[in-house]
């Protein structure tokens, strides 16, 4: 007998989580409210199926969350989520995982979620599938994101295929952008925190710590065949296109939408000017040619129905669109389209699952840079006027190796420190810390994590 | 309809014109003119008297809703147009009853047309209180009011909305009254900054303060003949500048400099386009200037030019030089702007920037969706886009504004008149500027109007200030159904 694991809402990602977790033989209780899909779940899994919202106390304590080990709150009512992972903490299960849907919630405010709900990892099944979709789209090879700053700073483990630039040079001799620092690299279960003569070796996995106006820079920077720009297509306008939408207006020459409905498609365009909204069938041929789709760089299918999206592809690909890209919500069906030469495909609940398994293996431990046994951590302090290092340039704080200062944000800006520049009360700093290093760290800058509002 | 809230309501705001209408009694009591004083008492008293009427009638109660708002607002800036004309008649300086009322909502529209032939011969009090109801109707009556009585409730954002109708109608505070109360306080505080400005330029402490009531609130009145040229000054002409452009602009971004200095108004598009449509304006009117003879000094040419443009598209309408005799190009540059007016927000009248901007983009996505007819689009003003509820009720504003201007077109050219002043004279008072072109320029006057062609144009008035919706609802069939 395993674990016992609680899921809240068996949509894509609860029913294929509890799928997974019950295949690998842990005892899974699965919260559901809507009976039809109850009785289809209690048909295809092992395990129990408690009816009611999660929500509420009475069905939690029916599920039995006070002893489990992981209690998912993955439903699709972000708010319900939030309250049953609050609940299902105080009732005593052991940790709690949270979908939500607003991207904003987790590139922003993340830590005041998790402290004020009592979650131990917040993640969105768009954002982590909007993060594949980019490496898709522009080339790029980022396996995690963590957002930090109020999400001005991100943190990425970017893999490193053979022929990278940081493979070929020491650091020393490679010019990052301006407000970008590679901090470690991973290689197989250790970490190495290089020194400027340092040089990753292929397969490895690269931590870079940059502004995230700078994201684009360094993923062309890193990434062995960087893909150049030009019209993006994107079929469908929800949510997760919004996320894709938003990170691609900034990077690709042109982003169309098209989208079905037109209540959509007008809030769509309501929200960024750059952004060409066009109100039609995606699946529809001539719209296809009378859009010139075939002359874009990449499409991207994010219809929310796996027969919409096959059928956009197939079209696109015939019109000659080099990139073709689709989100399946089907994960079984990803070798039929393989076999028809869609090899581009994204799987939100695969990831999501994975995300959360991944969470499972490193332990419980949510931190980007943890290994199986925390090994370091990246830690946002703000700093504070007892802090020795307050007013002191760094230079003169002489951090020890497995100590970076990675960033600093001061008010608005947001800049990568040098050896002559001088910390302030009040900044906030995004500290890189190996385990070693922890007292010193709490020796010059005393304080608890990050727990501010949003400014 | 419930009649009897408004009834009250209007009472009390009566009662409040009878008090500001003691204050000119003080400058008739200096300048030693005590028929004119006792015109003013007289006035007061009798203003007050029917606002206590009004109230005794709408005694029994009743809630404020849409319709009463409306009828309020409108019904406010007529009452005050006609309580405002008696001191005109009962101090005898203007002996026809129409022509007092053409002045008085002149005054309290800030529009600054007058039909005054001799206006320094006009008694100091009287003129006192001509600038001094643009000043009280450049922030608007109904936003004086709901800042004086904070028990009006919730019925107050009724009638601000109103009164404020433009396309960014946004409050600065929770509480309306707080808001008006906001923006008073700004507005008294310019005032004070402008009459010391003034002072230390050398004008006495009457030109000052009838100067400044009639610049901030972009009205355009001038007890001199000569305007604001009678002064001869630089120094005066670049305050006043100053303070037009100031006044032409949203009042909210004040408000947002008492929070970050100077950031917000940089920042606002609007108010970059009204910038940016002054100085282009300008500098195209001085080249005119210069190349086409009348002047040949630069630095004259560049401020009279930036004068009489900021003063026309503020809908202020001062005159620093007689712009009826400038090449053709530069009177029809002026034409223009008399149209499109100052920041929505702003004691400006015209069409506002913002609806021009808003307008503008919606026909070019108009004109974008031509050719790719499946594009879904949103107006976007600043990195923000403008919901389509508003793009509606811009065009729908546009089309009612160049009707009502087509419309006094007509009728003003009944009497014989040209088509340059009769143009020039719809859009002056329509966009509550004042002076226009030919017959009605900047040194001429209105009074060769006949009677109820004045009557027209002080309609024109209200509906220009009241950006014409309250006044096409009060006139529409549908409003007065049950």
């Amino acid at each position: 007998m395993g674990e016992r694991y609680v899921v809240m809402g068996a949509g894509e990602v609860g029913s294929h989580l509890a799928r997974t977790l019950s295949l690998e033989g842990h005892e899974v209780v699965v919260i559901e409210s809507n009976p039809d899909r109850r009785d289809r779940l209690q048909e295809a899994i092992d395990a129990t199926v408690v009816l009611g919202n999660g929500a509420h106390l009475p069905v939690l304590e029916a599920a039995a969350v006070c002893d489990s080990e992981l209690f998912m709150a993955v439903s699709s009512n972000d708010e319900a989520n939030l309250v049953a992972a609050s609940l299902a903490k105080r009732l005593g299960a052991r940790r709690t995982v949270v979908r939500v849907g607003v991207t904003e919630d987790i590139t922003v405010h993340r830590r005041f979620y998790e402290k004020a709900f009592g979650v131990d990892l917040l993640l969105s099944t768009q954002l982590l599938a909007t993060t594949r979709i980019l490496n898709h789209v522009l080339g790029h090879n980022t396996l995690e994101v963590e957002y930090l700053a109020h999400g001005k700073v991100q943190l990425r483990k970017i893999h490193l295929e053979a022929g990278s630039l940081l493979t070929r040079k020491p650091l020393r001799e490679i010019k990052m952008p301006k407000g970008s620092l590679v901090v470690a690299f991973f290689r197989g279960q250790e970490l190495v925190v290089p020194s400027g003569d340092d040089m990753a070796l292929a397969g490895d996995d690269a931590l870079v710590l940059c502004k995230s106006r700078v994201i684009d820079k360094v993923e062309r920077l890193v990434s062995p065949q960087p893909c150049s720009f030009g019209t993006v297509v994107i079929a469908g306008g929800g949510a997760t296109s919004f996320t894709v939408a938003q990170a691609l207006v900034e990077q690709a020459d042109q982003v169309k939408v098209i989208e079905k409905d037109r209540r959509q498609a007008l809030q769509l365009a309501a929200k960024f000017p750059d952004l060409e909204v066009i109100n039609g069938d995606a699946t529809d041929i001539s719209l296809l040619r009378a859009e010139r789709v075939a002359s874009a760089r990449a499409f991207i299918a994010l219809m929310g129905n796996d027969e919409s999206n096959l059928m956009a592809n197939l079209l696109v690909q015939e019109l000659g669109v080099p990139r073709v890209i689709a989100l399946v919500e089907r994960t079984e069906t990803s070798h039929l389209w393989r076999k028809l030469g869609l090899t581009r495909i994204v799987s939100p609940r695969r990831i999501a699952a994975e995300r959360i398994k991944n969470y499972i293996d490193r332990g419980y431990n949510s931190n980007i840079v943890s290994l199986k046994r925390g090994k370091a951590q990246v830690i946002e302090r703000q700093l504070a006027a007892a802090s020795p290092a307050a007013g002191v340039t760094l230079a003169e704080i002489k951090p020890p190796r497995g100590l970076i200062v990675g960033a600093v944000a001061r008010g608005d800006r947001v800049f990568v420190p040098r050896g002559g520049d001088r910390l302030e009360v009040g900044d906030t700093v995004i500290l890189f810390v190996q385990e070693e290093h922890l007292p010193t760290v709490q020796l010059l800058f005393p304080g608890r994590e990050l727990q501010r509002m949003p400014a | 309809m419930n009649i009897y809230p408004p009834l009250r309501v209007l009472g009390r705001l009566l009662s409040i014109i009878a008090l500001a209408e003691l204050l000119p009694t003080v400058c008739c009591l200096w300048y030693g003119e005590g028929a004119a004083a006792l015109a003013f008492v007289a006035t007061s008293l009798l203003t007050g008297f029917c606002g206590l009427g009004l109230m005794y009638l709408g005694r029994s109660g009743g809630e404020l809703y849409r319709r009463e708002g409306v009828l309020i607002v409108v019904g406010g800036w007529v009452l005050a147009s006609l309580f405002g004309a008696l001191p005109y008649l009962l101090s005898g300086e203007i002996g026809h009853p129409a022509d007092a009322l053409f002045e008085s909502a002149s005054g309290f529209t800030t529009t600054g047309a007058s039909i005054l032939t001799d206006i320094e011969a006009v008694g100091r009090g009287v003129l006192f209180w001509r600038c001094f109801t643009q000043w009280l109707g450049g922030m608007g009556i109904i936003v004086l009011f709901v800042a004086l009585l904070p028990e009006l409730g919730p019925g107050a954002r009724f009638l601000y909305k109103l009164e404020v109708p433009g396309p960014t109608a946004e409050t600065l505070h929770p509480r309306v009254h707080d808001t008006a109360v906001a923006l008073w306080q700004i507005y008294l505080l310019m005032s004070g900054a402008q009459i010391v400005l003034l002072l230390l330029a050398g004008l006495d402490l009457y030109d000052a303060m009838t100067h400044t009531f009639s610049t901030l609130s972009t009205g355009g009145f001038s007890p001199r003949a000569a305007s604001v040229a009678a002064f001869d000054s630089p120094w005066v002409e670049a305050i006043v500048i100053v303070f037009m452009m100031a006044a032409g602009a949203n009042f909210s971004l004040y408000y947002g400099l008492r929070q970050h200095w100077g950031s917000s108004l940089l920042r606002d598009r609007e108010f970059r386009l009204y910038a940016g449509l002054i100085l282009l304006v300008s500098a195209v009117i001085c080249v005119n200037l210069l190349s086409s003879g009348p002047y040949e000094r630069a630095p004259r040419a560049l401020l009279d030019s930036l004068f009489q443009v900021v003063s026309i598209l503020t809908t202020t309408g001062f005159a620093s030089a007689d712009y009826d005799v400038w090449p053709n190009l530069s009177r029809v540059l002026l034409v223009c702007l008399m149209f499109i007016g100052g920041c929505a927000g702003s004691t400006a009248g015209g069409m506002k920037v913002m609806r021009l901007a808003i307008g503008l983009k919606a026909a070019f996505r108009e004109v974008r969706l031509i050719f790719s007819p499946s594009h879904v689009m949103s107006v976007f003003i600043g990195g923000k886009a403008v919901p389509d509820s508003v793009v509606r009720s811009v065009a729908g504003f546009l089309i009612l504004y160049f009707a009502s201007w087509a419309v006094g077109l007509v009728l003003l050219t009944v009497g014989g008149v040209d088509l340059e002043t009769s143009m020039s004279a719809s859009i002056a008072t329509l966009g509550n500027i004042g002076p226009g072109l030919s017959a009605v320029g900047p040194t001429a006057n209105f009074a060769e109007f006949s009677a109820w062609q004045k009557l027209v144009m002080v309609v024109l008035m209200w509906i220009g200030r009241l950006e014409i919706y309250a006044i096409a609802a009060v006139v529409s069939v549908a409003f007065w159904r049950r």
